[in-house]
């Protein structure tokens, strides 16, 4: 059931990104902690999700024969980065937005949502 | 202790932060939501890669359907039902694979570039605002009539471009504007005139005004006309003078004079941009090569004609490969300058042509007398008072804050600078009103080279451009265009004029029968590569300045077109990338002669005598694996910086001017001129051997620590000498460094090359990488592409211009936009 709810919410949170934008994130993550926070450690499975939906758009593209990896190492070099950093950046940024939106929604649910 | 609170605090500062960081960016990170966002943002260059096998799209303001199909080598071929249909299709597809480019160009000569970059552009911007060239543009647009010819394909180009902006997707945008955090900017008919303005400074901007100064501030001003002379003593003109070879002018250099105070007074305040390097033969970097062959010379029996012009070497490429075809009307295949609406270099059915810069002196400084050292408001002309114009100048940063204002002020002549406690004006032929889209437009139409000549003539101002051009008739012709001022009596246009006089106002410009040119000439070629355009012994009057030409190139291709009276395509694409040298060819001797007489001496320098065998055995040719020419060069480099060291102020390292090689190849033949004392040594007094064997040992010398020994290969023209193109922006991520190329010192390696025969089965051979490698497609008939183009072989990864595939052709098929009443 875990690994169902991190790829649901990674699917949820890469459509938002093609429909809406990056803020798209924390909102769908938000809202994920809210509804589910008598789950396991909401924060730690949107964050994966986070990761997985853009770096999961990435891997299609690659797959696609987009050439992610060349362009990652152009790109690196040029903002005068280690290779690896816009890919790890591009899996963190969502990472950290979606763990931190859905533990706060989490607490937020917990809150209004438990019984007294 | 209950730690949920700190846990929820914890959170909230990193989502903040992270939202922070991901809205606005922190320093010089751009704001990274948009940034990583996998779909819009940088990564959507991945996606957009490769194009489409087809695509459609509409266009508003087109008349008819039009269809481009892009060969495998990427480039575009418009068919259009009109002239104006293929101007606006033009710009769609320029502006879908450089639009970065364009903005980033038409920025720079509006001085515009702190909008997109931020204020780190100040410096830059400010200049073309001091020197008038926004407002030169606004002036050139306002000079256009609605609907003029102009004026129309200029609105036409606009419209293409800002229909792709319109269709693209955020995704699709380039990656600067993502690493910028910034939008692209609409494009506007003044855009174009911003670019042409950019172009005119990169190649028309030659002040010798301010060489001639800076010399005669510490030599004196005998020996500064001398340095710095009128014409070149090394003449291989453009127009033939009849010699059927080379002839060395004696030049006299005057021993240094004595500091002129007043001239010294000015060189404190000269902008340190004008401090030159040490190398003469680098700082002209914009340098081309054009030739044409007459039938009676090609083995063909066909005119042949060939063009490389060399800019910087930048990724992409300023030019952009098209071809336009509206069936009866138009079918021109070239290169264009993205944000240009027309071809600027290439062939049609009937003519061939290509540019070299002339290095004209089309720019004059004037003394002004004004009201008010500090806010002058009004200048004097003829005993009577003129008000001068104001045009506050606004720099913006990337969100529309102001970040400074300048009041740039005119005087009839052009803007006003401050210089020391002088207030001083230019008149820039770049800046007067002309319609450089016309003057393209009506060239892809002549028919002759003899019409193409007079219809750009007409039409074509500034910068001026030696134009070679070859038509199906057999015909060959050349003339150096632009307009040339005519100058006051007396005024040899290097000397800073008296404003108060209007007597000291240009009187005209030359009459077009007086530009260098030629026609059919009887030694069968024609060539141009920078040389000074007409011999002094034919010259009407005052054109240029030796420092701004170089004969070194035209000596080379004269010599290989005066001993091939057979030439053929394949002989014509060999001379574009032909390593020798005249150049090398004059010098070395003078440094191995001087090796000699020095080592007969005792207490020669070490290793000079190594370094006079390196230089023995070198052919003088710049290939690749050679070591000679790293010697060479760098022990010329060492000659000037020896020999000119009078043009050194004291306290300073730097030479204030560098007088160009011919004219030290002239000092060569006066072995005891006193310019060779080295005022460094008070107990002796250099000869020239010394000094040059003194240079050559000291360059061995040099190379040795930085490459080593020469076995090990490090001296190897490849390696020591490669080229760099380099991204637009600087990106080393996108660049291409480090490129064994064999050529030239300058470096100026060619952007693109062309070889056209005419008649009809012109080829076009472009090389895509500065190593020469070659690829032909052939021109189809009018209206019919080649069903399958002949695949090039190039290398991979030099640039981003062409793009090599064994792809199918892709198409983009555009259809009018229909109107809501439609």
């Amino acid at each position: 059931m875990a690994i169902l709810r991190l790829l649901m919410l990674a699917i949820g949170i890469a459509l938002g990104t093609v429909l809406g934008a990056w803020w798209v994130v924390p909102v769908v993550a938000a809202a994920y902690g809210f509804v589910m926070h008598r789950t396991s450690r909401p924060g730690f499975t949107a964050a994966g999700s986070g990761a997985l939906a853009w770096g999961g758009y990435l891997a299609l593209a690659s797959v696609g024969g987009a050439p992610v990896g060349s362009f990652a190492a152009s790109l690196a070099t040029s903002m005068q980065l280690p290779g690896w950093a816009p890919l790890v950046a591009t899996l963190a940024f969502p990472a950290l937005l979606a763990g931190t939106s859905a533990y706060l929604g989490a607490r937020v649910g917990g809150r209004y949502l438990t019984p007294a | 202790m209950k730690l949920r609170p700190f846990a929820v605090a914890g959170a909230l500062l990193v989502l903040g932060g992270a939202l922070y960081i991901g809205s606005s960016g922190a320093g010089p990170l751009p704001p990274l939501g948009p940034f990583l966002d996998p779909v819009r943002g940088a990564w959507g260059a991945v996606a957009y890669a490769s194009l489409a096998d087809s695509a459609a799209g509409a266009l508003p303001g087109l008349g008819a359907a039009v269809e481009v199909r892009y060969d495998t080598r990427g480039v575009p071929h418009i068919f259009a039902a009109s002239e104006d249909d293929a101007i606006r299709a033009l710009g769609y597809v320029v502006a879908r694979d450089r639009l970065f480019q364009m903005e980033l160009q038409a920025r720079a000569g509006a001085g515009t570039l702190t909008e997109l970059v931020g204020k780190a552009a100040l410096a830059a911007d400010s200049e073309p605002r001091a020197l008038g060239m926004p407002r030169g543009a606004e002036q050139k647009l306002a000079a256009m009539a609605p609907g003029s010819l102009g004026r129309r394909l200029l609105d036409a180009y606009a419209d293409g471009v800002n229909a792709y902006l319109d269709h693209a997707s955020p995704a699709e945008w380039p990656v600067e504007y993502k690493l910028l955090g910034r939008r692209p900017t609409r494009w506007t008919p003044l855009h174009s005139l911003n670019l042409y303005a950019r172009m005119g400074h990169t190649l028309a901007y030659l002040d010798g005004e301010r060489d001639r100064l800076a010399a005669r501030a510490l030599v004196g001003e005998a020996a500064a006309r001398a340095l710095f002379p009128e014409h070149t003593p090394i003449q291989e003109p453009i127009q033939p003078n009849g010699a059927g070879m080379s002839r060395i002018d004696p030049l006299r250099i005057p021993a240094p004079g004595a500091v002129d105070s007043v001239a010294m007074a000015l060189l404190d305040h000269l902008p340190s941009s004008m401090r030159l390097r040490d190398d003469a033969e680098v700082s002209r970097l914009f340098a081309s090569n054009n030739w044409a062959v007459a039938p009676s010379r090609s083995r063909s029996a066909h005119a042949l004609l060939a063009g490389d012009p060399h800019l910087g070497l930048t990724l992409p490429s300023i030019w952009y490969e098209a071809h336009l075809v509206v069936p009866g009307k138009l079918d021109v295949y070239g290169v264009t300058i993205p944000g240009s609406p027309g071809i600027v270099i290439g062939f049609t059915r009937d003519v061939a042509w290509s540019l070299t810069n002339t290095g004209a002196d089309v720019l004059d400084f004037y003394r002004e007398t004004v009201d008010d050292q500090v806010h002058p408001t009004k200048y004097l002309v003829d005993d009577t008072w003129k008000e001068l114009e104001r045009r506050e100048e606004l720099y913006r940063d990337k969100s529309g804050s102001v970040l400074r204002v300048d009041t740039v002020r005119f005087t009839h002549r052009g803007p006003l600078q401050r210089l020391n406690k002088e207030w001083v004006s230019m008149r820039w032929t770049v800046n007067e009103p002309s319609d450089l889209v016309s003057a393209f437009y009506h060239a892809s139409h002549a028919t002759t080279a003899a019409d193409f000549l007079d219809v750009f003539a007409r039409d074509y101002f500034a910068p001026a451009q030696n134009v070679i051009v070859a038509d199906r008739g057999g015909t060959i012709a050349i003339r150096s265009t632009g307009h040339y001022p005519l100058r006051p009596a007396g005024s040899d246009g290097l000397s800073i004029l008296d404003g108060s006089t209007s007597a000291s106002d240009w009187t005209g410009y030359w009459p077009v029968s007086q530009y260098p040119q030629a026609m059919n000439p009887p030694q069968g070629f024609l060539a141009s590569a920078n040389q000074e355009p007409i011999d002094p012994q034919q010259a009407p009057a005052y054109l240029g300045y030796d420092a701004a030409y170089e004969p070194w190139r035209a000596l080379q291709i004269n010599r290989l077109l005066r001993a091939n009276d057979k030439v053929t395509l394949d002989d014509m694409r060999r001379f574009q990338t032909d390593p020798g040298s005249v150049r090398a060819d004059w010098f070395v001797p003078y440094m191995r002669n001087a090796a000699a007489a020095v080592l007969a001496r005792a207490a020669a320098p070490q290793d000079l005598a190594v370094a006079d065998s390196i230089l023995g055995a070198w052919d003088r040719r710049y290939t690749v694996g050679n070591n000679g020419a790293i010697l060479f060069e760098t022990a010329l480099t060492l000659v000037g910086r020896r020999t000119w060291d009078e043009l050194v102020p004291k306290g300073d390292t730097v030479r204030v001017a560098t007088p160009s090689s011919a004219v030290l190849l002239a000092l060569m033949a006066d072995s005891a001129s006193v310019w060779w004392d080295d005022g460094g040594t008070t107990n002796a007094v250099e000869d020239r051997d010394a000094i040059v064997a003194e240079a050559l040992a000291a360059a061995y010398d040099t190379l040795f620590k930085r490459h080593g020994a020469p076995a090990k290969g490090g001296w190897a023209w490849g390696k020591s000498a490669s080229a760099q193109v380099n991204h637009l922006l600087g990106l080393p991520g996108f660049s291409a460094r480090d490129l064994a190329v064999q050529g030239g010192a300058g470096r100026s390696t060619p952007r693109c090359r062309a070889v056209v025969s005419a008649p009809a089965g012109a080829w076009w051979s472009n090389s895509v990488r500065a190593s020469g490698r070659w690829g032909r497609i052939r021109a189809g008939r009018a209206g019919i592409l080649p069903r399958r183009a002949t695949p090039i072989a190039c290398a991979s990864g030099a640039t981003a211009t062409s793009s090599c595939s064994s792809s199918p052709a892709r198409s983009i098929r555009c259809r009018p936009r229909r109107s809501r009443r439609d």
